[in-house]
């Protein structure tokens, strides 16, 4: 594709972005949040149209009007943020993919979920077919989106951000699978924020800056300094050299090697927070999470591993006062905290990052000002009406969205407008503020890019300097090997083991998977 | 295009847009009526001519058209403030009703000797509480049991109804028992008139003090930002520590409380008795009268006062120039639906149209190196 541009009213996403893309070849696309990688996908999968510039493929120029065309041309897309029917079992989210080429009224006795359970097993995939597609971790239902894909027998794959909700072994699996796509002759654009995984996948690097391709190299010629280079923007290159609050801790991680010292101590010292065999139920009266116990101290980041959907989210949600233990007691700060509220939680300094930003993080249709000022003023009256002014509201949303320089024309437009790392920025803001005691962050850079994810990063390791407690939960390894001063890995809703500085990845994955490790 | 870049607009082009777009509908909407009187054979320009002078030829008139606007105005906003938190509460009709009944028992039996400067309050909070306890109802299964609030709303329109009906065969009908209907209200005990020479009566006061309330409630307090987030994402609402269950109920009382207090003031403004289907569908008019405003106080009161003036008018069209005034159903119901659509290609969009996702935004500039 050449000189596609495209400007959103006064926006100007893309301005002239050149990419070229072989047969058979996998090409990595890089840039900062907001640079216009999404908005690059969308047009080359036909949801969004150039203003300008012209696509080819196989020698031909082609017009993309809707997803159609692209779809005829041989685009298939996986997007970060999941084109799925949550409320449809996978079987049924097949058939309406396979919609527009198969007439079966039936759609249970389609030849497509044949064709998905063939590929499927080809795969070595255990896809619940039947299930409803919300009940299903996101690694999951990005496996969903790639059947889809794949059912389209495309020649070309758009990837954004595919390994963002992925396990470290899922990524591989994925890897494997790109190889095995890129061997039979199918293209593939990459998508993402991590530098090590475009080396260990992609044959070429293409690198954009706001709007613009501005760097393409094969991957064994460029440096690690040279990309990250391209993708900061000139004029902000000064800012990169922002004094850190603490120093990065990256040789300090590992954490612990004996587990024993992790179980907490009975008669625990009021300055840390204590789970003690924390259970935990989902809705079906089925246990979630079994008999946690850890103990975190003061200044403290401590990370939970695992692959997702084994007891991460919802151990995250007892901690914060969303979901109801069961049994076993929590303590924060010496304070029996089983069955305070949110509300009072917070009162006592506890934050919450969510998974999911655009579903529990932001109310998208309201306006990035009242997404910023979400938490701002809340009580605990039943007829509540004092009254919030208006200037403090703009005041703290204008302060917050400074701190973390969420980028928007105007703080009136709707949260939907922005890309998800801005978002995912919002959500942050209110988080990383005064008086926190206790972070409970679920991805906390998912979707960010290396910039911000590092600005992020800094912001968490300061608060903890400054004797914040701090839970990471990630299905980002390296992330909590950068981040954490120990790391629990969990697996069905329990705590398998303790990563240590030994730790091999295949001891991490086989205490993912619940089996073996050092407990 | 003219959807997709209105939230950058200055907000003199969005009302301008708004007026514009409003006005194309409007008139589309007596152009459609035109054409059916037409083939009613009517004349339409005499019959269109007898709306104008019904709704505000005269100051009685124009009077009558306000003090018509009143309880769909508080109908309006009582839905409308349940709309925004995403409850369906579709009883405003049986909240009405309940809210005139307990003002006519306050007013024309049991303190109906009353001294007005204490009477006539308690008539109007007798109204509020009733509808309250009417909405609380459907509020309290949908908290407690996850009742849809939707189903139970409907349903205790009918029990209202038939409440209504039975309490003006039985306890509350007039003393000579020859119609059912409730005693007569002193005039004493009703709300004064507040312009001489027109109906306009002491509700409107009331109708306005509502708006500016609710207006304030919703954009200036915690409470209503609460109510909003809980209607735009519910469960964002609860991770950010909101109690959904209480946000719901309080929204379903106050929504019920504005509905009965338009029952309370529609009895004691303007009927003085009560008798079977006194209301003509005001709590389902309302329903109309929010969502063509919008859900925004300011907007509800320009959707009232229309769908006022159209009543108003109404009677005069059917008499002057010789039209049913069926035919005024007609015009409120092209109007409605121009209206809609022309509010959908307008700037101003229904809240809980979830705007479209775009990348706006240009690059970050937070930038720090990172080591991976």
């Amino acid at each position: 594709m050449l000189g596609i541009q495209k400007s959103y009213g006064e926006t100007k996403a893309l301005q002239g972005v050149d990419l070229a893309l072989e047969r058979g070849e996998i090409l990595g696309l890089l840039g900062e949040n907001g640079a216009g990688k999404s908005t690059l996908l969308n047009i080359l999968c036909g949801l969004t149209k150039a203003d300008s510039g012209s696509i080819s493929v196989d020698g031909e120029t082609l017009a993309f009007s809707s997803p159609k065309d692209s779809e005829r041309a041989g685009i298939a897309a996986v997007h970060q943020h999941f084109l799925l029917v949550p409320t449809f079992t996978v079987d049924e989210n097949l058939a309406l993919a396979a919609n527009s080429r198969d007439r079966s009224t039936l759609y249970r006795r389609s030849p497509v979920l044949d064709q998905a359970r063939a590929l499927a097993g080809q795969l070595e995939w255990g896809i619940p077919f039947g299930s409803v597609v919300r009940d299903l971790p996101l690694g999951m239902q990005q496996r969903v989106e790639i059947l889809k894909a794949l059912m389209r027998d495309a020649k070309i794959l758009l990837l954004d951000e595919p390994t963002a909700v992925l396990t470290p072994l899922e990524t591989d699996e994925l890897f494997t699978l790109l190889n095995t796509l890129r061997s039979q002759g199918t293209s593939v654009v990459f998508v993402s924020h991590r530098l090590n995984e475009i080396r260990s996948i992609c044959d070429h690097v293409t690198v954009i800056r706001a709007g613009i391709s501005v760097y393409t190299e094969s991957i064994n010629s460029a440096t690690d300094d040279d990309i990250v280079e391209q993708m900061i923007s000139p004029e902000m290159r000064s800012l990169s050299e922002r004094p850190r609050v603490t120093p990065v801790r990256t040789a300090r991680t590992v954490g612990i090697a004996n587990t024993a010292s992790a179980i907490p101590l009975p008669g625990s010292s009021s300055a840390c927070v204590v789970a003690c065999d924390l259970c935990s139920a989902s809705t079906e009266h089925e246990t979630v999470i079994r008999n946690v116990s850890f103990e975190i101290r003061t200044g403290e980041i401590f990370g939970f591993a695992g692959v997702d959907g084994n007891g991460q989210t919802e151990l995250a949600e007892c901690l914060v006062g969303l979901r109801t233990i069961v049994e076993g007691e929590l303590s924060l700060f010496g304070r029996a905290s089983n069955n305070l509220s949110v509300l009072q939680r917070r009162a006592l300094g506890v934050a919450y990052v969510p998974p999911d930003r655009q579903q529990e993080g932001l109310a998208l249709s309201m306006s990035v000002r009242d997404n910023l000022v979400m938490d701002v003023g809340m009580s605990n009256r039943l007829f509540d009406v004092e009254f919030v002014s208006p200037h403090t509201l703009v005041r703290t949303a204008e302060e917050r969205r400074h701190a973390f320089d969420v980028r928007v024309n105007s703080l009136d437009q709707p949260a939907a407008s922005l890309s998800g790392g801005n978002q995912q920025k919002i959500v942050l803001s209110r988080t990383l503020g005064e008086g926190l005691m206790f972070l409970v962050a679920v991805n906390p850079t998912r979707g960010l890019d290396v910039g911000a994810a590092s600005f992020v990063r800094d912001r968490i390791r300061s608060a903890a300097a400054q004797g914040t407690v701090v839970a990471i939960f990630s299905s980002d390894l390296d992330e909590l090997n950068l981040m954490c001063d120990r790391t629990a890995v969990m697996c069905n809703g329990s705590i398998t083991g303790y990563i240590t500085a030994g730790s091999s990845r295949a001891e991490i994955g086989r205490l993912m998977a619940g089996v073996g490790g050092n407990r | 295009m003219l959807r997709s870049n209105h939230r950058t607009g200055a907000d003199l082009n969005r009302i301008g847009q708004f007026v514009l777009f409003n006005g194309i509908g409007i008139a589309v909407a007596f152009g459609v009526a035109a054409i059916v009187i037409q083939l009613a054979h009517g004349s339409p320009a005499a019959a269109l001519a007898a709306l104008r002078y019904g709704a505000w030829g005269t100051p009685y008139n124009l009077g009558s058209s306000v003090t018509k606007a009143v309880p769909l105005l508080l109908t309006g906003l009582g839905v409308s403030i349940a709309f925004r938190a995403k409850l369906w509460n579709l009883g405003g009709e049986g909240q009405l009703i309940l809210g005139a009944l307990s003002s006519a028992a306050i007013g024309a039996y049991w303190l109906k000797n009353g001294a007005s400067v204490i009477v006539i309050p308690l008539e109007l909070i007798a109204g509020m509480l009733a509808g309250a306890f009417w909405s609380g109802i459907a509020g309290l299964m949908k908290t407690w049991r996850g009742v849809p609030e939707v189903i139970s709303t409907i349903m205790l329109n009918f029990v209202a109804a038939e409440l209504l009906s039975y309490l003006l065969h039985g306890p509350l009908q007039e003393s000579t028992h020859s119609q059912p209907a409730t005693e007569e209200l002193r005039s004493s005990l009703m709300l004064p008139n507040i312009i001489p020479n027109t109906p306009v009566h002491a509700g409107v006061i009331v109708a306005v003090v509502c708006v500016v309330l609710c207006y304030v409630y919703l954009f200036r307090t915690r409470a209503g930002f609460d109510l909003k987030l809980v209607g735009a994402n519910e469960l964002a609402a609860r991770t950010a520590g909101i109690n959904i269950t209480r946000v719901k109920l309080v929204t379903m009382l106050i929504s019920g409380a504005l509905c009965g207090l338009a029952g309370a003031v529609e009895y004691t403004g303007v009927l003085g008795t009560l008798y079977e289907n006194w209301s003509p569908g005001y709590g389902f008019a309302a329903v109309a009268v929010g969502i063509l405003g919008q859900l925004h106080p300011g907007g509800i009161v320009l959707a009232a006062l229309f769908f006022g003036a159209l009543n108003a008018g109404s009677g005069t069209m059917e008499r002057a120039a010789n039209v049913s005034s069926v035919l005024v159903n007609v015009v409120q119901g092209s109007c409605l639906i121009s209206l809609m659509i022309a509010q959908y290609y307008s700037g101003l969009h229904l809240p809980w149209r979830r705007p479209k996702p775009r990348d706006t935004d240009g690059s970050d500039k937070i930038v720090v190196r990172e080591q991976l």
